[in-house]
């Protein structure tokens, strides 16, 4: 290490006073003038804090790809009212530090029309005031935690279902299906992971589910898991050792993939094992766990109204593009961009601050039928222009390495392996 | 007072003054995001100022800040949501709890030699991680908690506000830096640094010296994650004592040059705007620039920018 000697302290300090003003002086044009960026847009920009760095960077990236096939379609019929849209991607690594300077850029610097995603419940903890003191309208497409939408927040809407709402196919399946076949109390484990999105599906979701139905499940072994925990054996001999008719995780992928594959290793079984969606919902997962999640249902945001042919067209296009079919979160974003689109219509000034005024009061005009099933964003309940998104959950089903939508009947692809 | 502390501290209070008129000439309002890159330089100088005390002038290397860092957070952040105090007014206390935190660290994990203190303070953040996300009652578990941005009397919660109050923070800790480098105890924490044994042969109490820079240092890093808590608005376990946070100042410093008073400023006011600059400029690649950034920092600057700078001239 580089110590001052005792001797010459005064010294020292004096002569590092010097270089370092020396230094910061050519440093501090530096920084006053990159932020300076805006200019006059002929586009629409849409700004979107994503994770594309870090542990959420795979769920970025099929957002990114999500906007830019939407995108690109509108840019292809001539855009909206004459003007193509363009996206601005800042990577948040999925920090809510990160978050709030991201959004600041976009907004003051990058002169975004809009924010869309976020894709952690925790970034748009942060992004939602902001965005709301910034008054710029900011469309989420994931982040799922009731809170978001029950703030007041005007300029805050939300297309998809809450994390209560993730389970509603699963519980509508376990009533109808799974109970009336058994005719006998049933019993379940549960185990989420210990972040905000498994508290909030615990919470809001499975827990009152089951407190409300008592008389038909019995609800065992109900444990929140770390995250970052790499051995999950313990405890899934836990859940072994009660032996559960049903079984739910709570899972991002990571360890929705080692739950997977310990859970087979462990030998553990039972009539039912679903997800939350989240990882349960990804083509990772099966792929990874080297097909260990096979059978497996998942509960969540559906993947749209799968009979519809525009939904089958859309799906199609998908795969031609990508190479691989489309989960729930690509669904998510492409419909938030089509949305994002309608209600630009409805904006006829050139400057961004009455652009984004005239948007906030178009997206909630808007009322729309989607691939992913109707929009319109409405105050109920304690949330504030959240899309009436009850209806928009399905159960999906791993059946040799797809995931095939299986519940309810009217939307279902194929029927259930149970 | 020595002659030279009172230009020290005239020139300092100088430059704070004059880089506090700052919003009076830009409008923090048209341009939030250069406030907000100033805001993270300033927090930067004040976290690695702080580590710097630590690790750089007493040799204690501390691998776990966002330990103290974090828990100045959370009481920024639990004293306005359990007892309706003003998140500013909190702030002081955000300080008080780290210093806490080092005194059960420090005073256990001091009173013994080798690596010892740098494996208590890896392990502080990961135990206050786990006692925030197990106490859900009290801290809201990983669900995490939202911090109202409320004004402060007169003065509205915004970038001005922010970028004030941080920049004064940073100033604090430059001003604890400098006093520390020119008091007598800096001769004692350069013989504790460099040798415990012979430091105690001679007579240095080696646990109240070592003490001596870990307190002001906990206190200005729980001041650090308070005023960043604050300025997020919201606050979650995984943020709040990410090991990213714990690194940040040790390259920093190193960077901008250990054990100098100023490498601390050099290292921050380059790097964060630098890491800021590729993030914006390159989404996905950032984070491979900044690595080769450093790398090249490393190769070529042995004792930082500083160091390498000090070189050329003689």
């Amino acid at each position: 290490m580089d110590y001052i000697s005792p001797t010459s302290i005064d010294a020292r300090l004096a002569e590092e006073v010097a270089l370092s003003r020396n230094v910061i002086a050519l440093i501090i044009p530096f920084i006053i003038l990159f932020p300076v960026t805006a200019s006059a847009q002929e586009t629409f920009r849409i700004g979107a804090p994503l994770p594309m760095t870090g542990a959420g960077a795979a769920f970025g990236e099929k957002f990114k790809k999500a906007y830019t096939m939407a995108i690109d379609e509108i840019n292809a019929k001539g855009g909206v009212n004459g003007r193509k849209l363009q996206l601005v991607i800042d990577d948040t690594q999925a920090q809510p530090p990160l978050a709030v300077t991201s959004v600041k850029k976009l907004v003051t610097s990058d002169n975004v029309v809009a924010l869309i995603g976020g894709w952690a419940s925790g970034v748009a903890l942060a992004v939602a005031p902001l965005a709301q003191e910034l008054r710029t309208p900011y469309l989420l497409d994931h982040p799922a935690l009731d809170d978001i939408t029950r703030q007041g927040n005007d300029c805050v809407f939300r297309l998809q279902p809450t994390t209560g709402m993730y389970s509603a196919a699963l519980e509508d399946f376990l009533i109808n299906v799974v109970y009336e076949r058994q005719k006998k109390p049933i019993k379940a484990a549960y185990l989420y992971v210990d972040n905000a999105f498994g508290q909030g599906v615990a919470k809001y979701g499975i827990m009152p589910f089951f407190k409300e139905h008592s008389d038909r499940f019995v609800l065992g072994v109900c444990e929140a898991y770390s995250e970052k925990a790499l051995d999950y054996k313990p405890l899934l001999l836990k859940v072994k050792n009660a032996s559960p008719d049903v079984i739910i995780f709570t899972s991002y992928l990571t360890d929705g993939i080692l739950l997977g594959k310990q859970a087979k290793e462990v030998g553990l079984t039972a009539k039912l094992v679903s997800g939350t969606g989240a990882g349960h919902s990804m083509q990772d997962i099966y792929e990874k766990s080297g097909g260990a999640v096979e059978g497996y249902f998942s509960s969540g945001p559906w993947h749209g109204d799968v009979t519809s042919p525009a939904w089958k067209k859309w799906r199609g296009d998908w795969e031609a593009k990508y190479g691989y079919p489309p989960g729930e979160h690509e669904i998510e974003g492409y419909v938030a961009i089509q949305v994002l689109a309608r209600a630009l219509e409805s904006v006829k000034s050139r400057d961004v601050v009455r652009q984004r005024e005239e948007l906030r009061v178009g997206l909630k005009r808007t009322t729309m039928v989607t691939i992913f099933g109707p929009v319109k964003f409405e105050n109920f309940d304690g949330y504030t222009n959240q899309n009436r998104a009850y209806n928009l959950t399905a159960l999906g089903q791993w059946i040799g390495g797809k995931l095939y939508q299986v519940w309810p009947k009217r939307v279902a692809e194929r029927d259930p392996k149970y | 007072m020595k002659r030279s502390s009172h230009r020290d501290l005239v020139a300092l209070l100088l430059c704070l003054g004059v880089l506090s008129l700052l919003p009076a000439v830009i409008d923090t309002r048209r341009m939030p995001y250069l406030f907000d890159v100033l805001f993270s330089v300033n927090v930067a100088v004040l976290l690695a100022s702080s580590w710097n005390i630590l690790g750089g002038f007493a040799g204690q290397v501390s691998f776990g800040h966002a330990g103290f860092a974090g828990i100045g957070a959370y009481a920024v952040a639990l004293l306005p949501h359990h007892l309706q105090w003003s998140p500013w007014l909190s702030l002081p206390f955000a300080g008080i709890a780290a210093m806490i935190a080092a005194i059960l660290v420090g005073g256990i994990a001091f009173r013994l030699r080798g690596p010892y203190f740098a494996l208590s303070t890896l392990a502080l953040a990961e135990v206050a991680r786990l006692v925030v996300e197990g106490w859900r009652s009290f801290t809201e578990g990983t669900q995490g908690v939202v911090i109202q941005q409320k004004p402060l009397y007169l003065f509205e919660a915004d970038g001005a506000l922010f970028y004030i109050t941080s920049l004064w923070l940073a100033g604090i800790a430059l001003l604890a830096v400098i006093t520390i480098g020119q008091s007598k105890s800096r001769y004692f924490l350069h013989a504790v640094g460099e040798s415990e044994e012979a430091a105690s042969a001679l007579g240095v109490d080696a646990w109240r010296c070592k003490m001596s820079a870990l307190l002001p240092s906990a206190f200005l890093a729980g001041m650090a994650g308070g005023i960043l808590a604050l300025h997020t608005g919201f606050l979650d376990p995984e943020s709040a004592f990410s090991i990213s946070r714990s690194v940040e100042p040790i390259i920093l410093t190193v960077v901008g040059g250990i054990g100098t008073a100023l490498g601390p400023v050099v290292g921050a006011v380059i790097l964060v705007p630098a890491c800021e600059f590729l993030r914006s400029r390159f989404p996905t690649g950032h984070l491979l620039l900044y690595g080769v950034l450093l790398v090249v920092f490393m190769r070529f600057m042995h004792g930082g920018i500083l160091g390498m700078v000090r070189r050329k001239r003689l």
